[in-house]
């Protein structure tokens, strides 16, 4: 009898000790794997509000899904690195991101130029490149295989604008860069013939009564707030088109602060996600998730461009690692050599045994992808994956749901 | 065995001593894993705080040098489009250009924190340099492909010497057309040693050693007026100056304990290495260029000498405290365990004495049982031997009033039939009662011999039914046999059976009036052995189940009044069962109340033979038989050989006839003596007289060619029978004797 309690007092001791021993290697950063993604975006000055709004959306996704623990012991991380406006701070923000970082994806709201060669760095390193906006201009096919787009170039979008702007016979176009208007005006030029000047100060100035015109802008959402400001003041009869590039969240706000609202039955804004829309699930899970991550936060139209993004790369990356509880084999069988570089000192990136490539290749098969819209998605050799665009009129201070929208394109 | 109170120690400390050791060895283990998750703990937070330090360090050595490479290229391109730099390259003048660089120098570089600002002409060629570095910054950059392909770039390079800087390169255009490349320069330490006061952590720059000049690092260490560390370290060269504590002595060794591999993408993270007397957080990361090639490392180390002693008092402290609750509760367990010893310990004496006492009692219950047994021997060995004396006198009672009784019958003298023939029933009662008692006495005493030969049972029983007959009849009861066809012959003691079936049978008819009994005979096999059962079933008064058993008891009736209605000693059943042991079977009985009683003795067909009864085997016997037959004569001259008056007279009674002569001779005759003219038919020898005398004679007369084949009956004792036998005598008469027997006996010898 004493033998046998003996014996079994031995064996809870030296299993209470293994439990011990197992719960504190597991609990320590030998398991502690991470699927980091990144983002290079302008966090200074007065233009970071929306990035931080995108950053916010991104960050109330990743907070879901780790409480959620689809991934097992894996947490999403995400890197955000401020390029403070310089388009040759994000590119080499994103390379460090991708080279040494080793994010999974990246994702960025850039609109410029800039975007081809973040698609080319995408493209060397093979990892996937998500943009809030569209390139304007082809890209390499190589590079093209990278890289997704939430939504339509401008040529689409004006395409299905085609009805709006048909009584405007002049339309003018107020752009950040020329790169931007001119890829504005090649859009409006390919639905008609109607007259595209840029928006100057001078004829912001000055007084029109003109009223078959409409005035497109692309701006930053700050400036679009002062010309609107502006060409209120004016009383400027023109038809107002703001386009997706401009935070509506920020700039409605802005609007309706400081602003007259008299002539804001002119204003029309596209959106290329349907925030408007409370009763579409996307919208319910964006809420409910930006409450949980952050009470405070707005749920803006960046806000829901950064959930959708990080979303749709969060879900290509499961498809990549929907096998992790095979690793748990694999991590007991490896356990003795990581525990071996952990007392040597050595470590490597701990994401290292997940490959980007599988992730880029389970973004490409996407199809019929349930994102919680109307209808599912899919991704086709365009890398487009919202092919629609909404249109909507501010009404008591609120944009109006679902009024103008325009025909699906798919 | 005798067992003592003190044979048993109660050792103190017993119960003590085996628990406290086992919670001194809990405890220890306890401390141990206390310690171990204290220390897990600890070692896990030291490491999150150095790989999150690692990581802040990292990312802020990034951010301050794209800030100073962003600063060095609007430097760089305000440079390249100042006028008096272009028209300085057009003209090749060069100390105007050394001069216009050295103003800007003092201009801009306080704001921009340029070092070194260098002009190079569109083949590469070095036109003006000027910084604080200047007189060793003599050598072209090895980037040189960078400069006919980009009109500017940034980034992060290693010179020949080991500096590693960060520098912006911009072209210079005149016309638009590239008339020169205008380079400005800052050697990373600066920002290395701004984000190691950001981080109160000592950081260190270590240059590839393969991918620089030994001697251009000499050079820039010796114009520094500092030690070369070019032997140092195994594959880097430092190039930061040493901080704090450290000594280059205690840095090497780390390094070169560390650096088991030079992979470059590899970080290096230990927690508390010891430097002297202080205890530091290391890590070693990569620096790479702009294009991700490895160019050298950054060490870091975070002294955290004071946390470490804070967390060594604080263990110290919980230790201390384990370690006095633990005390506290290993003397509380030393003083309740003791008092519970102590219980133990009475209750333990108690325990063991009354163990000893029962030991005691079994050692006098065995030694009573011994002296039982022994006791018993006695008696049956008295008994036995008591035969002779207690039958002697009664053969010469029953005799006598025998033959007195037969002289009242023949001479009709009433007054005396009846009171003699009283005498002569209480005798005979006396003698059945002896007789039982002295076979129940020799059974128990293991002298009981048996004697088996082969007969032929039908014979047998109707013997036996002859003799029954007269029994049923005086309490008119009918006598039935049935025999199974063809049962064969017996080997077995037929005394013995003989005996065993006529108490039963007497029994049935004692118990049993105007009824029936039936004696049944069948073959049966048990245990694949063949048997015979004599069923003797009678509807007499029959037996409860509690009289039942107690039926073969010895000295045992169904009851006491029985006992006075029913004549009997109670040991008829007994010795029954006990005979049919002897011979290898079994008696066992069913009886109701009123309905009657079944008795069934089942005797093996061949009695197994043992020792004791091997010298009356079957050969023996037919022997014995063909003697029998040899020695048949038509004399009958019985010569007796006795000193006993008595039994001359009793022999003479009961064997004289007309046929018969008897001559008595004493035993002490000579052999002559016997020899006559007429050969006599039997000798019977008295050898309870003299035992030896009577064993000479029949020696003697073995020996004699004319007295040998003459058969000699013994009048002897039961324990002697078998001696005489061995010596020839065909037959022993034992007591008592009387008609009956001996007319039985002497019928197979006389004519």
């Amino acid at each position: 009898m004493a033998l046998i309690t003996r014996s079994k007092c031995i064996n809870m001791f030296f299993m209470s000790l293994i439990a011990l021993l197992a719960n504190n290697l597991i609990s320590t950063n030998v398991f502690a794997k991470t699927l980091p993604i990144g983002i290079t975006l302008n966090m200074s000055g007065p233009n970071a509000q929306s990035s931080i709004d995108f950053k916010n959306g991104i960050e109330a996704f990743i907070h879901a899904e780790n409480q959620s623990k689809r991934f097992n012991k894996y947490q999403i991380k995400l890197l955000a690195m401020d390029d403070i406006g310089q388009t040759n701070r994000a590119l080499s923000n994103a390379k460090r991101l991708i080279t040494s970082k080793n994010v999974l994806a990246l994702l960025t709201t850039d609109i410029s130029e800039n975007v081809a060669d973040l698609a080319r760095l995408a493209g060397n390193n093979k990892t996937l490149l998500l943009s809030a906006n569209h390139h304007q201009q082809p890209l390499n096919i190589k590079d093209h295989r990278y890289i997704g787009f939430l939504s339509q170039p401008y040529s689409e979008m004006f395409r299905s604008l085609n009805k709006t702007l048909k009584n405007s016979d002049t339309i003018y176009v107020s752009a950040d860069n020329d790169y931007d208007f001119n890829a504005i005006e090649d859009a409006i030029r390919s639905i008609s013939l109607k007259s595209v000047r840029k928006l100057t100060n001078q004829r912001i100035r000055a007084p029109k009564t003109q009223k078959n015109c409409t005035i497109v802008f692309a701006n930053n959402v700050n400036t679009t707030a002062n010309i609107l400001a502006e060409l209120t003041k004016q009383q400027n009869q023109c038809q107002m088109l703001i386009l997706p590039v401009v935070e509506k969240t920020l700039l409605q706000k802005l609007l309706v602060e400081k602003y007259s609202d008299t002539n804001s039955h002119n204003l029309l804004f596209v959106s290329s996600v349907p925030l408007h829309r409370r009763n579409l699930p996307l919208i319910e899970e964006f809420i409910r998730d930006m409450k949980a991550y952050s009470p405070q936060a707005p749920y803006s139209h960046q806000a829901l461009k950064g959930y959708l993004l990080a979303k749709i790369a969060i879900d290509s990356m499961f498809q990549s690692v929907n096998k992790v509880h095979t690793d748990s084999f694999i991590e007991i069988i490896t356990l003795p050599f990581q525990l071996i570089d952990q007392v040597v000192g050595w470590v490597k990136d701990p994401n290292s045994n997940i490959s980007k490539t599988t992730v880029v290749n389970s973004f490409s098969y996407l199809k019929r992808y349930d994102i919680g819209l109307d209808k599912t998605i899919s991704v086709y050799k365009d890398r487009v994956l919202i092919k629609k665009t909404w249109l909507s009129k501010l009404d008591q201070q609120q944009l109006i749901t679902n009024q103008i929208d325009n025909k699906d394109q798919n | 065995m005798h067992l003592n109170l003190g044979d048993k120690i109660i050792a103190s400390g017993k119960l003590r001593f085996p628990v406290l050791i086992a919670l001194a060895i809990a405890f220890s283990a306890l401390w141990l894993i206390f310690t171990f998750i204290l220390s897990s703990w600890s070692t896990k937070e030291r490491q999150q705080d150095l790989a999150e330090l690692v990581e802040q360090v990292d990312d802020q050595l990034y951010q301050v040098g794209e800030d100073l490479r962003y600063q060095l290229l609007s430097s760089a391109t305000l440079l390249a489009s100042r006028n008096p730099i272009i028209s300085a390259i057009q003209s090749n003048n060069e100390e105007a250009l050394q001069d216009t660089i050295k103003v800007f120098h003092r201009n801009y570089s306080s704001q921009a924190l340029i070092e070194q600002i260098q002009i190079y002409s569109v083949n590469g060629d070095l036109l003006a340099n000027f910084g604080v570095g200047s007189t060793y910054y003599n050598q072209a950059p090895h980037h040189d492909t960078l400069y006919a392909e980009t009109d500017s770039a940034t980034g992060i390079n290693l010179n020949l010497d080991g500096k590693l800087n960060i520098y912006a390169i911009v072209g210079i255009f005149y016309n638009n057309t590239k008339i020169g490349y205008v380079q400005v320069t800052k050697p990373l330490i600066d920002t290395v040693q701004d984000v190691s006061a950001l981080n109160k952590a000592n950081l260190y720059l270590f240059a590839d050693k393969a991918k620089i000049s030994k001697n251009a690092v000499s050079r820039h260490y010796n114009q520094l007026g500092i030690i070369n560390h070019w032997d140092n370290f195994t594959n880097l060269v430092l190039m930061s100056p040493i901080q704090g504590n450290i000594n280059l002595p205690m840095l090497a060794d780390v390094l070169d304990d560390v650096m088991t591999t030079d992979a470059p993408d590899l970080k290096y993270m230990r927690d508390q290495v010891g430097f002297g007397d202080k205890i530091f957080n290391l890590a070693l990361f990569p620096v790479n260029d702009i294009d991700g090639n490895y160019l050298g490392r950054v060490l870091l180390l975070k002294d955290i000498s004071a946390d470490t002693r804070s967390y060594q008092v604080s263990l110290t402290v919980t230790s201390i405290s384990f370690g006095v609750i633990m005390s506290f509760i290993f003397i509380s367990f030393w003083y309740f365990l003791g008092r519970i010893e102590n219980n133990l310990s009475e209750s333990e004496v108690k325990i063991i004495q009354a163990k000893i006492d029962a030991e005691n009692a079994r050692d006098e219950a065995e030694e009573a049982k011994k002296l039982a047994i022994q006791a018993n021997q006695i008696k049956s060995d008295f008994l036995a031997k008591m035969s002779h004396e207690l039958r002697t006198p009664l053969n010469a009672i029953i005799g006598i009033t025998e033959m007195m009784s037969e002289d009242a019958n023949e001479t009709n003298d009433e007054n005396y039939i009846e009171p003699l023939d009283r005498v002569l029933r209480s005798s005979k009662h006396l003698l059945a009662l002896i007789n039982d008692i002295l076979d129940l006495s020799k059974i128990e005493a293991g002298k009981m011999e048996l004697h088996p030969e082969v007969f032929d049972i039908g014979y047998f029983i109707n013997d036996v039914k002859r003799s029954c007959e007269a029994l049923a009849l005086k309490q008119d009861n009918t006598l039935i046999v049935e025999i199974e066809p063809n049962i064969g012959d017996l080997f077995t003691d037929v005394t013995k059976l003989r005996q065993v079936l006529l108490n039963l049978i007497s029994n049935a008819c004692k118990f049993t009036e105007n009824g029936t009994i039936r004696m049944t005979l069948n073959k049966l096999d048990i245990d694949s052995i063949a048997h015979i059962q004599f069923a003797i079933c009678d509807n007499g008064i029959g037996m409860d189940k509690n009289q039942l058993s107690k039926l073969f008891n010895d000295f045992q009736q169904v009851d006491s009044s029985a006992t006075r209605r029913y004549e009997g000693t109670g040991l008829g059943l007994s010795i029954s069962q006990k005979l049919a042991n002897l011979m290898g079977g079994n008696i066992t009985v069913k009886s109701e109340i009123d309905i009657g009683t079944n008795f069934y003795v089942t005797i093996p067909v061949a009695m197994p033979l043992t020792v004791e009864n091997t010298n009356n085997t079957l050969d023996n016997l037919e022997e014995t038989e063909s003697q029998d037959d040899s020695t048949q004569t038509d004399t009958n001259l019985l010569l007796i050989i006795d000193d006993d008056q008595h039994m001359i007279e009793l022999l003479k009674y009961h064997l004289q006839s007309d046929s018969n002569e008897l001559v008595p001779y004493a035993i002490q005759t000579d052999i002559a003596e016997f020899r006559s003219a007429k050969q006599p038919s039997v000798f019977i020898i008295n050898s309870l007289i003299n035992k030896q005398l009577a064993m000479n004679i029949i020696q003697t007369l073995s020996k004699d060619e004319t007295l040998n084949n003459v058969p000699i009956v013994v009048i002897c004792e039961e324990l002697d029978k078998q001696t005489y036998l061995n010596l020839g005598v065909r037959h022993c008469l034992l007591k008592p004797i009387n008609k009956s027997n001996i007319g039985l006996i002497f019928s197979e010898y006389l004519s």
